[in-house]
C-alpha cells in the first residue's frame, strides 16, 4: 500500500496514517462507524473509502501520492471506474485486483473488519444504536502478505486500567510485483533506490537497528531511544537468508524403485547473527512519533 | 521362518508380467543394455517396468485408488531418441496416509500424478551397467491438489551497500 513492501509485515505511512485520522476525536469512532453501517447498504460500491474520511485524503503527507484511493479500490478491490461509477469488470477476471490466485469480495472484508473493530473499540453490538463508550479503544493497523486468501483481524485486549488497544491485521494474498527481502538490513539510503526496480530495506526515517549491547553513538536524527520510542515495529531474525547453492535436480536418474524425494520448491537458512531492528517508514515501518511526512508512490 | 519380502516393484512386475518378470530382472542385473534395447520395442514390458518404478514409491505417499493405479497414454509408450525408451502415465491414489508426504497430515483427497519416465543404461555407484530410470513428474500439479501454494513473494538478495 506504500511505495512497495521490502517485509512480510507493514505498517508504513498509509497504515500510519489511516489509523492517525481513525483515533482522532475529529470526526470521531462513532460518526465513522455509523457511516461504515450506511455503507452496507450498498454493499458493492467502495464509495465509502472517498466518503468517510475525506480529510484523511486530503492530508498534506499524499502530496506525491494523490491516486492512494484508487490504488486501493482498484488493486485492492478489483473494480474498474467506468462510465461514472465504480463496477467489477466485465468480463470478470479470474482474480481480484492485483492479488494473485485469489477471488474475493475485498472490499466487503475490508470495511467489515473496519466496521467491527470500531465496533469493538465503542463497545457497541452490531445494531446498538447508542453512543459507545465515552473512551473508546484505540486502533491500530497492520498488513501482512503472501497468504492463501484475504482475512481481516480484529484484535482485542486489555491495555491498563480501564484501556484498550484494539489490533486491526489485514492478512493477504501476494500481489502482482510483490517481492521480499532476504535480509531485514539496510544496505541503501533509498526504499526504491536499489539497482532493481524492486522495493527493498532503506535507511530512511526512522530505520533503527538495536545493537547488543547497545551502542553510545548517538541517534540520528535525534530522536528517543529505542525502548522510549512512542512507535516503532521491531522485528527480530537473522540477518540474512539463504538459498543452497545447489537446487536439487527433480530429474536425477536413479535406479529403479529409488525415486527422489518430492521437492520442497525453497528452502532457507538464516545466516548471520540476529539482529532486532525498526524499518524505515517508506519500506513499511512506523515514524517514531507517529508522525507522516509523505507518503510516495 | 519367513523369506523377506520381496521388493514392491518386483511384486508389482510379477503382477503385471508374471511369466516375463524373471527374464526381465536377468536382464536388469546381467545386460541393461539388452534389456533397454527390448523396451523400446516391447510396449508391454516398458509400462510393466515404469509401472513398478513408479509405484514403488507412489504407493509408500498415497493408497492406489483405481482398478487401473497407473495409466499409459496411448501412443507415448516406447522408443525415446536413439538409445532409450520411455512411458507417459497418471498414477491415481489417495493421500490417506499422515506424515509420509512432505509431513502433511492426511487430507484424504483424491490425488493424479501426471509424469513421464525414460528408461536408460546407467552406471551404480561402483560403476557396474544398470537400468536408470529418470522421471519427470508434475509435482506443482500434485501440490496444487493438495492445496498447497507457492509464495509469491519473490525474495531478493540484499543491495550492495550504497
Amino acid at each position: 500500500m506504500s511505495g512497495g513492501m521490502p517485509y512480510y509485515l507493514e505498517k508504513g505511512p498509509v497504515l500510519t496514517l489511516i489509523e492517525t485520522y481513525v483515533n482522532r476525536p475529529e470526526p470521531g469512532k462513532r460518526k465513522l462507524l455509523g457511516a461504515l453501517r450506511d455503507a452496507e447498504n450498498t454493499p458493492d460500491s467502495p464509495q465509502w473509502v472517498l466518503d468517510t474520511l475525506p480529510e484523511l485524503w486530503a492530508d498534506h503527507a499524499f502530496t506525491r501520492a494523490p491516486n492512494i484511493t484508487t490504488h486501493i479500490i482498484e488493486h485492492w478491490f478489483g473494480l474498474h471506474h467506468e462510465g461514472g461509477q465504480w463496477a467489477p469488470p466485465d468480463p470478470p477476471p479470474p482474480t481480484t485486483g492485483e492479488w494473485i490466485g485469489y477471488k474475493g469480495d475485498v472490499n466487503a472484508i475490508v470495511r467489515r473488519t473496519l466496521r467491527w473493530a470500531l465496533e469493538v473499540s465503542l463497545g457497541l453490538m452490531p445494531g446498538d444504536e447508542g453512543p459507545g463508550r465515552p473512551d473508546p479503544a484505540l486502533i491500530e493497523l497492520f498488513w501482512l502478505c503472501g497468504f492463501n486468501w484475504f482475512e481481516g483481524w480484529v484484535v482485542q485486549r486489555p491495555a491498563g486500567p480501564g484501556s484498550r488497544v484494539v489490533s486491526v491485521i489485514f492478512v493477504t494474498p501476494p500481489h502482482r510485483g510483490a517481492e521480499v527481502a532476504k535480509s531485514p538490513v539496510a544496505h541503501v539510503d533509498g526504499t526504491m533506490a536499489g539497482a532493481s526496480a524492486h522495493a527493498v530495506p532503506s535507511r530512511e526515517d526512522d530505520y533503527e537497528i538495536v545493537t547488543f549491547p547497545v551502542a553510545t553513538t548517538p541517534l540520528h536524527p535525534p530522536r528517543p531511544k529505542a525502548v522510549d520510542r512512542p512507535f516503532g515495529t521491531w522485528v527480530v531474525t537473522h540477518g540474512r537468508h539463504v538459498t543452497p547453492d545447489e537446487l536439487p535436480d527433480n530429474t536425477t536418474p536413479a535406479p529403479i524403485g529409488a525415486l527422489n524425494d518430492p521437492p520442497n520448491l525453497a528452502e532457507y537458512t538464516g545466516v548471520d547473527p540476529v539482529v532486532v531492528l525498526s524499518p524505515s517508514v517508506p519500506a513499511g515501518g512506523v515514524p517514531y512519533d507517529g508522525v507522516v511526512k509523505v507518503v510516495q508512490r | 521362518m519367513s523369506s523377506p519380502r520381496e521388493p514392491r516393484w518386483k511384486e508389482i512386475l510379477t503382477e503385471r508380467l508374471p511369466e516375463r518378470a524373471g527374464d526381465i530382472e536377468g536382464l536388469m542385473s546381467d545386460a541393461p543394455d539388452r534389456l533397454v534395447a527390448e523396451l523400446r520395442d516391447d510396449p508391454d514390458m516398458t509400462r510393466a517396468l515404469v509401472e513398478a518404478d513408479a509405484r514403488h514409491v507412489l504407493e509408500k505417499w498415497f493408497s492406489p485408488r483405481a482398478e487401473e493405479t497407473v495409466v499409459f497414454t496411448d501412443g507415448r509408450v516406447g522408443a525415446v531418441g536413439d538409445q532409450d525408451a520411455g512411458a507417459e502415465w497418471v498414477f491415481a491414489g489417495h493421500h490417506d496416509q499422515a506424515e509420509v508426504f512432505r509431513g502433511l497430515p492426511a487430507t484424504g483427497r483424491p490425488v493424479e500424478v501426471h509424469g513421464f519416465t525414460v528408461v536408460a543404461t546407467g552406471t551404480d555407484e561402483e560403476g557396474r551397467p544398470i537400468p536408470v530410470f529418470t522421471r519427470h513428474i508434475d509435482w506443482a500439479g500434485l501440490y496444487a491438489q493438495l492445496g498447497l501454494t507457492i509464495n509469491w513473494r519473490v525474495p531478493l538478495d540484499p543491495e550492495p551497500d550504497g
